[in-house]
């Protein structure tokens, strides 16, 4: 699952090196306001998930993007 | 709320105008690079937009459009009932500009005119208070101007808004008609999320000072004063992904009804990316989804209008096309309106300097 997320976060950030959980939002360089738009489409459309503007906030890497997923589905 | 159904009234004639200044976002919006235009631009779809000059108001713009729809038409103004202005730039705070409308357009004083506030939900409940007034016996004929000049509403640095929001007039003739068919519509409202689309300062809330005027760096990193338009992508973006979804969906669901009973639907034009998400989950094809933000941007209530006589005003009138109409945004409010537009007639659309 971690794998799939991955590879699912890095197509929408268009970019060519994969992501690892241990990213730092702040350091990945495609990471902008419209980046985040297709990233919380993506988690909606892949994971039924929806992810709002204050929770977003929140998020330091990528991990934290994924356990919010995992937790939201559970 | 009960189902909302209107007998024998229909739209007979759509007209839009918008101003011959063309904003083309990638050679405009010098402050940003080539590649944050290009990535706007294909997460929104917009190119380009139109962006009145400071001497055109959304006024102006309804004002061509109706003149136009009347003489494609053959109607004597004289005939109007009733004008609703809804809008979000009106001329002045008060009176309502549907007052002056009333003037310019040469109606007869016997009639109701007034603004509504709304702004990319305002073309289905405009359709939804001029069917009511004809319905409530005492209208004939309701003359629905529907736009605004967003443009001067927004800081040019914001890119969140100023790649997107354009300027366009339009107007609607809603009139009884013995045959028309039925018409549903269904209306929804969050006001706890009023700050999501908004400008915060400058009405009774808090007034217009030195300070509110202010261009300044604001807590969401936008440049900007308290005075110009504020949204919230995010929020907006999940806003018409679920809520609108679940509206339109749980309509079509209760009433039987697929994306195959459906010749379009017409979207308010908010961005391509929330757009084709939502008739994706609506499972309606792109070819049943016609576009006008493209060349116009986000055009707030004239959107649909808009949407519909660019991409039909060269056929000059639709034909027992049965449409789903969806209208949502600032507010927050949103809405639908299932409709069959029959013999509706479309000139070409109208430019202004």
């Amino acid at each position: 699952m971690e794998e799939k997320f991955l590879r699912l976060f890095t197509e929408i950030l268009e970019r060519e090196k994969l992501l690892n959980l241990d990213d730092k939002l702040e350091d990945v360089e495609e990471w902008d306001s419209l980046a985040a738009l297709a990233l919380v489409s993506m988690l909606d459309d892949e994971y039924g998930v929806i992810m709002g503007s204050k929770e977003l906030e929140r998020m330091i890497s990528v991990r934290d993007i994924f356990n919010f997923v995992i937790q939201a589905q559970s | 709320m009960e189902k909302i159904l209107f007998n024998c009234i229909k739209i007979s004639g759509i007209a839009a105008s918008v101003p011959k200044s063309i904003v083309d976002n990638i050679n405009a919006h010098p402050k940003l690079s080539i590649e944050e235009k290009e990535k706007a631009i294909k997460l929104t779809g917009v190119r380009e937009y139109r962006k009145a000059s400071p001497d055109t108001c959304t006024s102006d713009l309804c004002q061509k459009a109706a003149e136009v729809l009347f003489k494609e038409m053959d109607i004597l103004p004289e005939s109007i009932d009733c004008i609703l202005f809804v809008s979000q730039t009106p001329d002045y705070r008060l009176p309502s500009t549907a007052c002056l409308l009333q003037d310019k357009l040469s109606c007869s004083k016997n009639i109701a005119a007034f603004d509504i506030n709304l702004g990319c939900s305002g073309y289905i409940y405009g359709l939804y208070t001029a069917y009511s007034f004809i319905n409530g016996g005492g209208m004939k004929r309701v003359l629905l101007l529907c736009g605004d000049t967003q443009t001067k509403l927004c800081h040019p640095e914001d890119k969140n808004v100023s790649m997107i929001l354009g300027d366009a007039g339009t107007a609607t003739l809603v009139e009884k008609d013995e045959q028309a068919s039925p018409v549903i519509m269904k209306f929804m409202t969050d006001g706890s999320r009023y700050d999501k689309l908004i400008i915060p300062a400058g009405g009774c809330r808090r007034p217009s000072t030195s300070d509110t005027r202010e261009i300044k760096r604001q807590m969401d990193g936008g440049v900007r004063s308290d005075e110009q338009l504020y949204m919230d992508g995010m929020e907006i973006f999940n806003f018409s992904v679920t809520d609108v979804i679940k509206t339109i969906q749980t309509y079509m669901e209760i009433n039987g009804l697929s994306s195959e009973e459906f010749d379009y639907l017409i979207l308010h034009q908010a961005n391509k990316f929330m757009t084709d998400k939502i008739a994706r989950k609506l499972k309606f094809p792109l070819e049943k989804v016609p576009y006008s933000l493209d060349v116009y941007g986000n055009t707030a209530g004239a959107s649909i209008p808009l949407t519909i006589v660019h991409n039909f005003s060269k056929h000059r009138s639709l034909i027992k096309k049965h449409c789903l109409l969806s209208g949502f945004g600032v507010g927050l409010s949103w809405g639908l309106v299932d409709i069959v537009l029959d013999n509706v007639i479309c000139p070409p659309l109208q430019e202004i300097s």
